[in-house]
């Protein structure tokens, strides 16, 4: 039995909308309790007297409203705190609208009012998002699955069909596309240009695509997989596809690929098809073996910086193999000899809302930083027992299924990290604490107000070193929000490879001196 | 060159299904995208989905086949005659009644109310006593209008004596049959059995029907999807309002009242019963609906729906390619607006066979072409806009003659796919009449209901073991 | 200046009805919802409703607002302005909300006890008329519901028995709505011994005030209400009810029930439900 919910400030709902959202929101499947009300002491009394107070309600207001569910499990829990996010949406929305706009039910109606769709985007529960994408498939259309929970024979099942039909399946679980320049689902807002990326992780692909923006070059089409296409049962089906489109596409120079660790028969069947093709071709297989990539024939990068750059100058240059530039390493020496130093701070604590961001640390600190530990582990990297305590070094992927359980993406609610910030920041063993923020579509609206003022807190007695991930015409906008971090007394980095050898260098000046123990 | 290179070359245009920010951010970027109004579908059971996918293209052809002869219909009153001599399998000790089968002990208090006030009407008991006794003792059969050609409204009582419509289906040569409606206020289909009612059931005997009959005789035929479409544009669904349909009715034909009718004070009589009943015709919009439905059974394979009818227990359903076989669930209490002094606990729940209305494609389908209806139920026009249009979601044509005004004229949704239903979650919207859950008190309320979701879970199901066992048994001949 | 702007009826838009506390100056759009939009100027809220709404002390009456916006509302001399249209406040007819001109007339407590009747028989489900039909609790079947309603009784019972401050105190606020169903409670308790007072020629200032200032929290729409409630200011369906209450006939008290029930989602009940509390329990309080 999970409980969970949110306050709502200074949104105004009337009775009768609150009542027929409370009304809804019983009748949904799963739901064992719920309230939608004003946050009065009084409500918040009955609250905590029926089992469904929740620490963020303390402060809660007359004015504000509160919402708190209680489902038989964390995702059902989740799911209905979307869908009364989504009916009060509604509500809002209402009186406005004086020319009401069709709202077809299902997929078949939405095609009569959108006879050339070309995609579906679909973001429904996983069970039900199977058969959504098959209807999809079937009507001819594209599908980018941004639902997780997919069966995996579901998974295989569609792609497979696709493959035959010619069409695109992206996902499940998939975070991030942009296909003719318009972002889908969590993306940021990047230049177009020559560079096609295919990209097996979220918020790897984002990196990358950010890093070629704000490097004056542009992508072409970014195509999500999801993370399971490049395991041995789904076998890369849509990432060779996208591949060979790629490859076909009279826009796109350079392909630039982005996955933690293919399957070794799909990483086989990558670099086939990579040799096949004469396009420039950059990889990044965060945490794969360089000789093995070397051995099939696949030019890569170890970070996603790196790889992002060496594509921006085969896209510029037009030829191969440039490094990246010197004048970063000096700057990046600057920040970590000004950076705070604490007395006895040691260890370094990396708190991530991107997963690949924490396994690319894994890489970036790989031998520089021991014992190194992680909720989520790769390489030498030992395994957390406990996620919520650090030990010694500790990286953490804040977005795993024990952080997000009944709880929005910390990409955007910051309540959770926020908190651990300030824990870690009080740990006297801490020297540095490593963070990054993703901008674009679909992440939290204002980083900056919600995360500076924890940054202030905690750069009092450590160094705070954080990446930024986004460009300026995010809705979020790139500059400001480093300005306000650094206001704040972060050491703000471009990208979290960047940020990750920073901070690794600050807690390795600080604690080099004595060999650290768990 | 790929599907994936030809999506590279065109404009991105997205269905969204789900999260509508991501909907918004597209538009930022000025993409164009539609948001889907997305419900669960119904859960079925997972072979069963597996075969209707299998024999999607096959259904589909179907439901054309079955469609097609609903769209051709031609429903005419041809004449009156007394149930006895024309009911197909009427008999002195048969009740038909509303909905799917129901024995006494599982009958609601107003279709309970009406078959004792039957009884005594056909002189088989002389009290309400003696009646009750009588209707529980076995020695009375039951069984759904929907089984003889026929329909009622709400407890939808039919009894031998009692004269009916006869509706033919010109196109298709078949027939349906109702009774005469009783007007308002203390009447038999909402159960009521006092001396009172029966003395008016025996005026419609005595007066009313021959009158009726003399004058269509005189008229011949009289055209009811004519009517049904006219009314249509005047502001009737011809469920819940029928004031234009009658009065459309009446002028057709009160001259031949008044050229047939020897006695003027009979004439009179007749012809003031009828305008003062606004729903007088819906016992005439309902068999027209009927003859044209059953024009459409026994097209193996079909999903469409020939009869959707509650009894005031269960609410039932068949389809065109699932034979007599029909699929329940219980019937759901209407949300209403209700009379002065009555409340949802004195609702009966949903009753009658008027839900063949939305079968038909008129009815809650055909709302939005009579605001004045979703007025009455507390809604707005817009509603009754949005309610018409959500229907073409799990229809599977929109109707050649019915249509909507508001609309562009557009067809009316005709022709409930269950697999449609099950597949979108969408549920049929009714628009309908409530009777009080006591025998006699009437009419409380009208309102608005979405059909239960349990009937066409189990329709679906079962036309995929037809579809199942009618494949096996082809393998075993072969 | 406001002269020159358009006046409203040529958009379509029409003032119904001024209410008599209308304040003058200039009031942010606060909130908006299908058929009230809400102006704030640090405290003091007026709104701009339909008619199915209905006049109010602080209320403009006005017809065919779709899809006109506005930033603020300027209450100034004999017109307002809204977004660019201008409103002839002079012109409209006033709406009157005290009950110092409504009549007495005999069969008072009869009266009351048909208004029991019809809001047990007709109240919305988990609305705060469960004081006086406990079969009612039944509705209350959710964890969360049946704290509300405990609550509520406890509060009841706490006033009832002449705690007024405490029970006061623990209904205020409490439960749904905008203005949670205890406020509207609250606000329906006074508004009843306004209505008591006048009944039974009562002075009942004492408890009114300490009812009062128990209520009083931190929404500006709860404390709007509450503040109006104290001065006896009636909104137009609440002032039908009390009409009919104090000299109607019998037969008209059904309609007027339904006119209240008929005012938000629970927030008439739960008022009327106060109403009702207070003239029944008048003399404890």
């Amino acid at each position: 039995m999970t409980v969970t919910g949110r306050v709502k400030k200074g949104e105004y709902f009337d009775s009768v909308s609150l009542m027929v959202v409370g009304k809804k929101v019983t009748a949904l499947d799963g739901v064992v309790d719920a309230a939608v009300v004003m946050g009065t002491r009084e409500n918040r009394a009955i609250l905590k007297a029926s089992g469904l107070m929740l620490s963020e309600f303390g402060g809660a207001d007359d004015t504000d409203l509160l919402i708190a569910v209680k489902a038989g499990s964390p995702r059902r829990a989740a799911a209905v705190l979307r869908e009364i996010d989504a009916l009060l949406d509604e509500l809002k929305k209402k009186p406005a609208a004086a020319g009401k706009e069709v709202r077809p039910r299902g997929l078949n109606a939405a095609l009569d009012v959108l006879p050339d769709a070309n995609l579906a985007l679909i973001s429904v529960a996983g069970r039900y998002a199977g058969e959504e994408a098959r209807k999809a498939l079937e009507a001819g259309l594209h599908v980018m699955l941004f639902s997780d929970n997919v069966p995996l024979e579901t998974e295989i099942e569609l792609k497979r069909s696709a493959a035959k039909r010619g069409l695109l399946v992206m996902g499940p679980d998939c975070g991030t596309a942009i296909i003719n320049g318009l972002p889908l689902a969590f993306a940021n807002a990047v230049e177009r240009g020559d560079i096609g990326v295919i990209g097996a992780s979220g918020t790897g692909t984002q990196e990358v695509t950010c890093v070629i923006s704000n490097s004056g070059a542009g992508v072409s089409q970014v195509i999500g997989t999801g993370g399971r296409d490049v395991k041995t049962a789904v076998g890369g089906i849509m990432f060779l596809s996208a591949l060979k489109a790629l490859a076909e596409d009279d826009a796109t120079q350079v392909i630039l690929l982005v996955s933690k660790p293919p399957d070794k028969a799909v990483l086989a069947r990558i670099g086939r098809e990579v040799r096949r093709i004469t396009k420039p071709v950059v990889a990044v297989f965060l945490g794969a073996d360089p000789k093995e990539l070397a051995r099939l024939g696949i030019p890569a990068e170890a970070n996603l910086e790196d790889a992002a750059l060496r594509a921006v100058a085969v896209s510029k240059a037009g030829a191969a193999g440039v490094k990246a530039p010197e004048k970063r390493e000096g700057q990046e020496k600057a920040m970590v000899q000004a950076a705070k130093r604490r007395k006895g701070g040691r260890f370094l604590r990396g708190l991530f809302s991107g997963g690949t961001f924490c396994a690319q640390a894994q890489v970036v600190l790989a031998g520089k930083l021991a014992p190194l530990y992680s909720n989520a582990p790769a390489g030498k990297t030992r395994r957390l027992a406990d996620p919520l305590k650090s030990r010694a070094h500790t990286v953490v992927d804040m977005g795993a299924d024990e952080f997000t359980a009944g709880r929005p993406h910390p990409m955007i609610d910051y309540t959770l990290r926020n908190r651990r910030i300030l824990e870690e920041a009080k740990d006297s063993r801490t020297a540095a604490i490593l963070l990054d923020v993703v901008l674009g579509y679909g992440s939290n609206p204002d980083p900056a107000a919600d995360l500076a003022p924890v940054i202030r807190k905690a750069a009092a007695s450590v160094a705070v070193v954080c990446s930024v991930t986004g460009t300026d015409r995010d809705p979020q906008g790139r500059a400001g929000v480093i300005r306000a971090l650094r206001a704040a007394g972060a050491i703000v980095l471009p990208t979290n490879a960047a940020a990750c050898r920073v901070a690794g260098a600050i807690v390795g000046r600080t604690g080099s001196r004595r060999k650290t123990a768990a | 060159m790929s599907k994936i290179n030809e999506l590279f070359g065109q404009d991105l245009k997205v269905v969204n299904v789900g999260l509508r920010s991501f909907k918004e951010s597209l538009e930022k970027e000025g993409g164009r995208a539609v948001q889907v109004e997305w419900t669960p579908p119904i859960g079925v059971d997972a072979s069963s989905r597996v075969v209707i996918g299998a024999n999607a293209a096959r259904i589909e052809k179907a439901n054309e086949k079955a469609v097609g002869r609903i769209l051709a219909g031609k429903p005419f009153l041809t004449g009156l005659e007394s149930a006895i001599d024309v009911i197909p399998g009427m008999k002195k000790e048969l009740i038909l009644h509303a909905g799917p089968p129901v024995a006494w002990d599982r009958m609601c208090g107003p279709m309970r109310g009406a078959v004792m006030g039957a009884l005594m009407y056909e002189g088989l008991a002389k009290s309400p006593k003696e009646a009750e006794a009588l209707a529980a003792s076995g020695d009375i059969e039951y069984s759904p209008c929907h089984e003889h050609a026929a329909v009622g409204p709400m407890a939808g009582v039919v009894s031998a004596s009692m004269p009916v419509f006869i509706v033919d289906n010109e196109e298709h040569g078949n027939r349906a049959y109702c009774t005469l409606n009783e007007g308002l206020g203390k009447v038999l289909r909402y159960g009521a059995y006092g001396p009172d009612v029966l003395e008016r059931l025996r005026w419609l005997e005595r007066s009313m029907y021959p009158t009726l009959k003399a004058a269509v005789k005189k008229l011949g035929k009289i055209d009811l999807k004519n009517i049904i479409a006219q009314a249509l544009h005047m502001g009737d669904e011809v469920h819940n309002r029928n004031r234009a349909a009658t009065s459309l009715f009446y002028r057709a034909l009160a001259p031949a009242i008044v050229r047939t009718c020897a006695d003027s004070q009979t004439a009179a009589a007749v012809l003031d019963f009828i305008q003062g009943n606004d729903h007088f015709f819906l016992n005439l919009s309902m068999p027209a609906c009927k003859a044209v439905l059953d024009a459409a059974r026994g097209v193996e394979g079909s999903s469409v729906a020939v009869v959707m009818a509650r009894n005031g227990t269960d609410f039932g359903v068949q389809l065109a390619g699932t034979g007599g076989e029909w699929f329940t669930g219980p019937a759901l209490v209407p949300d209403a607006l209700f009379f002065p002094g009555y409340t949802k606990e004195d609702a009966n729940p949903d009753i009658g066979d008027s839900a063949i209305t939305e079968t038909g494609g008129l009815g809650g389908f055909a709302i939005a072409a009579s605001p004045a209806i979703v007025q009455f139920v507390g809604g707005s026009a817009s509603d009754a806009v949005g309610y018409t249009l959500q229907m073409y979601g799990i229809t599977a044509a929109e109707n050649n003659i019915y249509r909507i005004p508001y609309l562009d004229f557009r067809g009316t949704p005709t022709g409930i796919d269950a697999v449609k239903v099950v597949e979108t979650g969408i549920l049929p919207f009714i628009d309908t009449g409530v009777a009080h859950k006591k025998a006699g008190v009437g009419q409380v309320g009208a309102g608005v209901l979405n059909a239960p979701a349990e009937p066409f879970r189990k329709a679906y199901e079962g036309l995929a073991k037809r579809l199942k066992s009618k494949k096996s048994a082809k393998r075993g001949k072969k | 200046m406001t002269a020159a702007l358009p006046a409203a009826d040529a958009a379509g838009v029409r003032l119904l009805w001024m209410g008599d506390r209308v304040p003058r100056g200039e009031f942010p759009a606060h909130s908006r919802f299908d058929r009230a939009w809400n102006f704030l100027d640090g405290e003091r809220l007026i709104s701009v409703v339909t008619e199915d709404i209905g006049a109010g002390a602080l209320s403009l009456v006005v017809s065919g607002l779709e899809g006109i916006e506005a930033e603020a509302l300027i209450v100034d001399g004999g017109f307002a302005r809204l977004g660019n249209l201008r409103l002839d406040l002079a012109a409209a007819p006033k709406y009157r909300s005290d009950i110092r001109g409504l009549t007495v007339r005999p069969g008072w407590t009869r009266r009351v006890e048909v208004f029991e009747r019809c809001l047990r028989r007709k109240a919305a489900a988990k609305s705060l008329v469960v004081l006086f039909d406990k079969r009612r609790l039944a509705d209350f079947r959710l964890g969360f519901e049946r704290a509300f309603a405990d609550r509520a009784l406890q509060g009841a019972e706490a006033i009832a028995s002449g705690n007024t401050g405490a029970g006061a105190g623990m209904l205020r606020g409490l439960g749904f709505g905008l203005t949670p169903s205890g406020d509207d409670f609250l606000a329906g308790l006074i508004f009843g011994l306004h209505l008591a007072a006048k009944a039974t020629a009562r002075d009942l200032g004492r408890p009114i005030a300490d009812v009062h200032r128990a209520a009083r929290g931190r929404s500006v729409f709860s404390n709007t209400f509450l503040e109006l409630a104290r001065e006896g200011l009636f909104f137009a369906r609440l002032r039908r009810a009390a009409a009919v209450l104090l000299g109607g006939r019998e037969d008209d008290v059904a309609r007027a029930v339904d006119g209240l029930l008929s005012v938000g989602a629970s927030s008439g009940a739960d008022l009327a439900a106060g109403l009702l509390f207070s003239i029944r329990n008048g003399e404890t309080l």
